[in-house]
């Protein structure tokens, strides 16, 4: 998809650094997002790739206001969240979801799964017990899963079922924006494969704009319509995802190419 | 006798529970290592593969009760019909270990070189100066640099990768014969992957150790592997040279496992292959061929009889009805 005039999401000299543990009043830090800059149209897939500690999720958790940077914007719509008090965030966060890695950890284990989908709606707004309960039900459907899995709990399901649990939710607000943070990497590959063709269908029906982060170069080519390679919290290469998988600039990501098995 | 260093005969393993009831984890598993080789054993989470591997070292009878049938033999002996006391005469020495987290493998409040010095002499009756030295050569041997200084930092202080190099270096210390790898490269990056992949190469080809590699990514069991036996709930329904199974794999869980691997080059794909629902669990085991209701060739042969695992060519045996025995054409 080609980038649109009007970006959806557009991060600025994004930079986050944490504290180095026992560096005590010398006041040691670690960069762990250096001066990133990218930008995502509305309905595209941006894939986001690196190892550990490249400051791929510590990116995905600034955009979702999970994390507070250090300087930089993340402009999302023609507003600035990074600079933005918790109150004037509010309504944005309808509208930017996430999906983590480890489905086993991700939801509250003594709400059921009923509970889990309208917590979001209730959130949201959504007043009338009965719209939830049919939205619920059809966010069930949509991902795959059952009716009955409404009364069941999370440690119920299989990992593959509670990842299907994990994007019904993210989605089931409507949003513009997901940021999936390594969605299927803890899945098997039968079963990684059906959950990236679920998100891929997803994204294609509702037209939402993901930003994808993984460590997996294969998951990358195959989910995202550019991306972009993180190193030491740096960008040090985008491109059409392709292109960057066939014809890498950069060594970094030569390297990465080199690596896989 | 047998002339394999690790034969495998026709291996069962049950869990037994309180109330007596047992899940077999692993059914009738044959396998068996030649000189020199790194035989792979791939497969999904609760394929047993594990369960396999711990149980060559009857790691599983401390905590639970197990039942067995067939014979591990280890350079002619039946491992299970050894007492179990008498087990830490082969741990470490003939048959070592490394698990898939090195981090919760070492101990979080010793320093790396006192475990190693602790390996070195839990094997042999050394002086500390020796045992000392020995560790040192043992780190630099697994490509720890600066290996004097880093000596005495704790495995909090190590990256992923080097952490695995310890527990090789600690695995290395007894000259085992055999090395049983377990998920070694999961948890670590690609980059830092390649490098564990080449040092387990190096040492194979230069110590002559044998190795029994366990994981889930059948990438990395091919790049790695000479020989490499897909396993689906508890059994082995592919033994294959590695070259071919990215090729022309014959089973249709095999064929199903490396078609839903997203390709690195050519055309982009709408949609992956992907193998329907999900592995049953070991309660409800289906009878006949065990993969034949997530299988789109199935018929009722498939879903009443169990196929018998045979020898498709020369280099490949699969557990299927509808395989067609053919010509191996070769790597």
């Amino acid at each position: 998809m080609a980038v649109d005039s009007e970006a959806l999401l557009r991060v600025s000299h994004l930079t986050k650094t944490y504290p180095m543990p026992g560096s005590g009043f010398k006041r040691q830090v670690f960069t762990a997002v250096d001066d990133l800059s990218f930008e995502i149209a509305p309905g595209e897939v941006y894939g986001l790739v690196g190892e550990s500690g490249s400051g791929k999720s510590t990116t995905g958790r600034l955009i979702c206001g999970l994390e507070r940077a250090d300087s930089g914007s993340i402009v999302y719509r023609g507003h600035d969240l990074a600079t933005m008090s918790e109150r004037e965030r509010k309504p944005f966060r309808r509208e930017i979801q996430l999906v983590f890695q480890d489905s086993s950890t991700a939801f509250d284990p003594r709400n059921r799964v009923g509970r889990i989908l309208e917590e979001p709606l209730i959130i949201a707004g959504v007043r009338d017990a009965d719209e939830r309960h049919g939205r619920a039900l059809s966010a069930l459907a949509s991902v795959g899963l059952l009716a009955e899995h409404y009364d069941r709990y999370p440690h119920d399901l299989s990992g593959g079922q509670r990842q299907r649990l994990n994007l019904a939710r993210a989605l089931i607000c409507e949003p513009r924006l997901v940021v999936c943070d390594e969605p299927v990497s803890a899945l098997d590959v039968s079963v990684q494969a059906q959950v990236l063709n679920l998100l891929r269908d997803l994204q294609r029906t509702t037209g939402v704009a993901l930003l994808f982060i993984t460590h997996d170069m294969r998951v990358v080519r195959h989910m995202s319509d550019r991306i972009g390679v993180l190193y030491h919290g740096r960008l040090v290469e985008e491109g059409a995802a392709e292109d960057v998988i066939a014809h890498p600039s950069d060594p970094y990501t030569q390297e990465l190419i080199d690596a896989i098995p | 006798m047998s002339e394999h260093l690790l034969d495998v005969r026709d291996l069962c393993i049950s869990f037994v529970g309180r109330d007596g009831n047992a899940l077999e984890a692993v059914n009738k598993l044959n396998l068996h290592i030649d000189a020199g080789e790194i035989v792979g054993v791939v497969g999904e989470s609760g394929c047993g593969k594990s369960v396999f591997a711990q149980s060559a070292m009857r790691l599983l009878e401390h905590e639970q009760k197990m039942a067995y049938t067939g014979q591990i033999l280890f350079d002619g002996e039946d491992l299970l019909a050894r007492p179990l006391k008498r087990m830490r005469e082969v741990r470490g020495c003939d048959i070592a270990m490394i698990f898939q987290d090195p981090l919760s493998s070492l101990n979080p409040v010793m320093t790396v070189g006192a475990q190693v010095i602790e390996a070195v002499r839990a094997h042999r009756k050394v002086s500390r100066r020796e045992a000392r030295n020995e560790a040192l050569s043992l780190l630099e041997r697994v490509g720890i640099r600066d290996a004097a200084a880093r000596f005495d930092m704790y495995p909090g202080d190590f990256s992923g990768g080097m952490r695995q190099r310890v527990m090789i270096a600690m695995a290395l210390a007894g000259h085992p014969r055999l090395l049983i790898a377990d998920e070694p490269t999961t948890a670590l990056d690609t980059t830092t992957q390649k490098q564990i992949l080449d040092l387990l190469r190096d040492l194979n080809s230069s110590e002559g150790m044998e190795v029994l590699f366990i994981s889930h990514d059948l990438g990395v069991v091919t790049s790695i592997c000479s020989r490499v036996h897909v396993m689906y709930l508890g059994q082995i329904v592919e033994e294959i040279d590695a070259c071919g199974l990215m090729e022309r794999p014959s089973h249709p869980y095999a064929q199903g496992l490396i078609a839903s691997i997203p390709p690195l080059e050519g055309e982009r794909v709408d949609t992956l292959a992907d193998i329907p629902g999900t592995v049953p669990p070991l309660t409800a085991i289906p009878c006949g061929c065990r993969f034949a209701p997530r299988c789109a060739r199935a018929d009722e042969r498939c879903r009443a009889q169990e196929p018998p695992l045979v020898a498709v060519n020369a280099c490949d045996r699969s557990k299927c009805w509808l395989v067609e025995k053919g010509e191996c054409h070769g790597c």
